[in-house]
């Protein structure tokens, strides 16, 4: 059995771990930049449901469930979608990188831009820095300051912030006498027991040691770009980039606009059938709080992740990741939950 | 043409006119004949010859003329007046709208206080509001409006002034400005002064008459466009301008960038004349800000001298004051944290759109992305703003970008997204933003 999976960012990771794990031979190939590397790392599973905070992701895919929205969570439910929520714990615990948190609640962590977002899993240090555990307690964010980060600003901002949306919180900068210490995660030596703020970025860590552990296990990681893609009868024979890959089964995580997975023409690499906004896809605002309508730009798929070319399902093949359609995981804080939860199914065999 | 020249001061680049195959060849003999009759110089190449000058070109050319051209940073130069003027006793109020004129006096709106100020002589310069203005003291001036919209690609893929040489049209201009090449204009009568927009078709229509000229741009990102309105009485081909006498009233209207200076005089000798003043005005002679010392700015600027002097001109002498803990602050365009104070504390500066607009940051390839905050921080870490402001900012700013990137958009697309990613889904913005404006 060969899989071969196109894109390296935590969705193609996943799903090559996860074929991995049913002992297929596993080829994963990527070009680029992802958007996991640019992130600030923590796993959004679903925070935020049209507009509205949600305490937990099971709370929010109940109602997509219930709503019978055309979303990579609906399609997959709750049970599968904690099934690969576990299997990442697992990995994160094996990499040296342990995550911790519930698909059962939602957490609240500070950021570097002296906000405050809704997430469910985070590294250890980043989890126990938390805003649910600054209840009454004194706070100093502090470390050294660097592109786009201030302590200084971000206590100042948090201070306004944080009684304006309910949280109940001293935030100092001072270090003196304080319960819990934040800084960024780089920035904490080995021995220090502050607690992490993630900055942008941080998401190449975990990328990182979870490419690492890939290489450990003999997966072969090729630098190549896919141009074209050969059909024959509802399957992929060939996919052709520098070199040409056959297997068995294809997985294609090759990501949004970021990655490159979509582009304004639809899906870069075989023109597969994709859902898309064409009447009025930009809101005139940057940041709208229920999104822009292209975000949920993106490849159709069935209940098995399997797209279509023409209306014709290509069996062989699946989707994983932001190149999935009917979702946006910017206004609802679910980017790598999704990646996580379609590259543990798009990886699993029958 | 004597004020093109004076302006070209700025920043002579020289100029082509160029026909390309399928353009009307009777045209070259008109432009010809109304150069000659102007007085303008023109020196034809070969199309061999225009190529080694401008290899972007389409190489499909018909005819070439090289002229006397130049390009001028409209903001810069702007603010250069601006600084000029205060040097010279000038109080200057920005983000203030005047509401009433009764008499000698004139009240207007600054950060939604209503304030008054006595005035011997009242002078309306303000472009395509000069009727509104007038209206005011129960005069008529009639200024139309014109759209006109610019693409701005990355990169410069012309040294020169590039115009289509056949019968003026719109579309027929391609113009290096700093790190960008701007491709233009359109020219649509326009009704709503306050809200307008750019269409579809005005950038589908600048894209094409773009790549014709220089098929390279197509290869080129597109970041944005933006459009403004031009004020125009009497004919629109002339872009002449009309000074009118009220007594303590005087209203300068329509006229172009290049005549800028020229009104300017005018005005200034009317209200001299008004005042009994005798003094001579002096700016055909004198530069409006003092030279500056090369070698003297050569050692503090260092490697950064060449962007500081083009950027910033005589200003840059002013600038080298601030020499302490240099940050590079926008990657793109190499911006560093002393401009973005220099900028605050002495250029007219109310916020980050107005930094933006003198010392480029946030105007490369990423639009403000990983630059915007940074700034904002800059500027919170002087004490100058705090958090709540810097936020506030930060948004605002970052909302003027993104006007120009949607009518751009499917060109632009994967650095929207991340745009997005950055503040929406990373610094979750969207959520929070509505609470910090509370």
């Amino acid at each position: 059995m060969k899989t071969i999976v196109v894109g390296s960012g935590m969705a193609g990771i996943i799903a090559g771990l996860r074929a991995y794990s049913h002992g297929s031979d596993v080829v994963m190939i990527s070009q680029g930049r992802s958007a996991t590397s640019l992130s600030s790392g923590v796993v959004d599973v679903f925070g935020y449901f049209r507009g509205e905070e949600i305490k937990s992701p099971l709370e929010g895919i109940k109602r997509l469930e219930e709503e019978n929205e055309v979303h990579p969570y609906a399609i997959l439910g709750a049970e599968r979608i904690k099934e690969s929520i576990d299997f990442f714990i697992n990995i994160s615990k094996k990499v040296g990188f342990p995550f911790r948190g519930s698909i059962d609640r939602n957490i609240h962590i500070a950021t570097q831009f002296g906000t405050v977002k809704s997430t469910c899993l985070a590294y250890d240090r980043i989890y126990s820095g938390r805003v649910e555990r600054w209840k009454d307690r004194r706070v100093d964010i502090t470390g050294k300051s660097e592109r786009n980060f201030r302590p200084a600003f971000v206590v100042e901002s948090l201070r306004i912030l944080l009684p304006k949306l309910g949280f109940n919180a001293g935030v100092f900068h001072d270090g003196e006498d304080c319960d819990i210490i934040l800084k960024p995660l780089k920035q904490i030596s080995k021995g220090e027991s502050s607690c992490a703020l993630s900055l942008l970025g941080d998401g190449s860590i975990l990328e990182k040691k979870l490419l690492e552990y890939i290489k450990s296990l003999g997966i072969r990681h090729i630098k190549d770009r896919i141009l074209k893609a050969d059909i024959e009868k509802g399957e992929i024979k060939t996919l052709t980039g520098k070199r040409q890959y056959t297997g068995d089964n294809f997985i294609i995580a090759s990501g949004d606009y970021i990655g490159g997975g979509l582009n304004s023409f639809g899906e870069s690499i075989i023109h597969l059938d994709i859902y898309r906004i064409k009447d009025k896809p930009v809101r005139k605002i940057p940041f709208p709080v229920k999104g822009h309508p292209y975000s949920k730009n993106g490849v159709i798929v069935d209940e098995n992740l399997n797209p279509f070319y023409r209306e014709k399902r290509i069996s062989n093949l699946r989707i994983a990741g932001s190149l999935l359609g009917g979702y946006d995981y910017c206004t609802e804080k679910s980017g790598l939950g999704v990646a996580i939860a379609t590259g543990y199914s798009a990886g699993d065999m029958e | 043409m004597q004020e093109v020249l004076l302006i070209q001061q700025v920043n002579p680049t020289g100029g082509l006119f160029v026909s390309f195959g399928g353009d009307d060849e009777a045209y070259k003999g008109k432009f010809q004949a109304g150069c000659r009759k102007a007085g303008i110089k023109i020196n034809e190449l070969t199309s061999e010859e225009a190529l080694k000058i401008e290899p972007n070109l389409n190489s499909n050319i018909e005819s070439a003329f090289e002229v006397d051209d130049g390009v001028v940073d409209p903001f810069m130069l702007t603010v250069a007046n601006a600084y000029a003027a205060r040097e010279n006793k000038a109080e200057i109020e920005t983000y203030s709208r005047v509401v009433k004129i009764a008499g000698r006096e004139l009240s207007y709106l600054n950060d939604n206080k209503k304030k008054k100020i006595k005035a011997d002589i009242i002078v309306n310069a303000t472009g395509v509001w000069a009727g509104k203005t007038a209206k005011l003291v129960g005069r008529e001036i009639k200024v139309k409006a014109y759209k006109g919209t610019i693409l701005v690609y990355q990169g410069r893929a012309v040294e020169r002034v590039v115009n289509h040489l056949h019968f003026p049209s719109q579309g027929d201009i391609i113009l290096p400005h700093r790190n960008t090449t701007l491709v233009g204009t359109t020219n649509i009568p326009e009704k709503n002064l306050e809200r307008f927009n750019i269409e579809k078709e005005e950038v589908d229509f600048l894209k094409e008459e773009g790549f014709a000229k220089v098929p390279l741009l197509r290869k080129r990102v597109l970041l944005r466009a933006y459009a403004g309105l031009r004020p125009v009485v009497g004919e629109i081909s002339t872009r002449s301008f009309v000074l009118s006498d009220d007594g303590n009233f005087i209203t300068i209207s329509g006229g172009k960038l290049t005549t800028y200076r020229l009104m300017a005089e005018k005005v200034g000798n009317l209200v001299a004349r008004k005042l009994g003043v005798r003094a001579k005005c002096r700016t055909a002679e004198e530069n409006i800000i003092g030279d500056v010392k090369p070698t003297k700015l050569k050692k503090i600027f260092k490697k950064d001298y060449e962007r500081i002097f083009r950027r910033y001109g005589n200003l840059s002498g002013k600038l080298s004051a601030y020499s302490s803990r240099n940050k590079r602050i926008c990657l793109c365009e190499g911006v560093t944290s002393n401009e973005i104070l220099f900028a605050s504390k002495e250029l007219f500066c109310k916020n980050l759109r107005d930094i933006r607009r003198r010392t480029r940051f946030g105007m490369g390839f990423c639009q403000g992305r990983r630059c915007t905050f940074e700034a904002a921080l800059t500027l919170f870490s002087e004490n100058i703003i705090n958090s709540e402001e810097a936020q506030l900012q930060i948004i605002n700013s970052l909302e003027e970008r993104w006007k120009g990137i949607v009518p751009v958009i499917e060109d632009y697309m994967s650095e929207a997204k991340l745009l997005e990613a950055t503040y929406s889904c990373t610094g979750n913005y969207n959520m929070v933003k509505n609470i910090i404006r509370r």
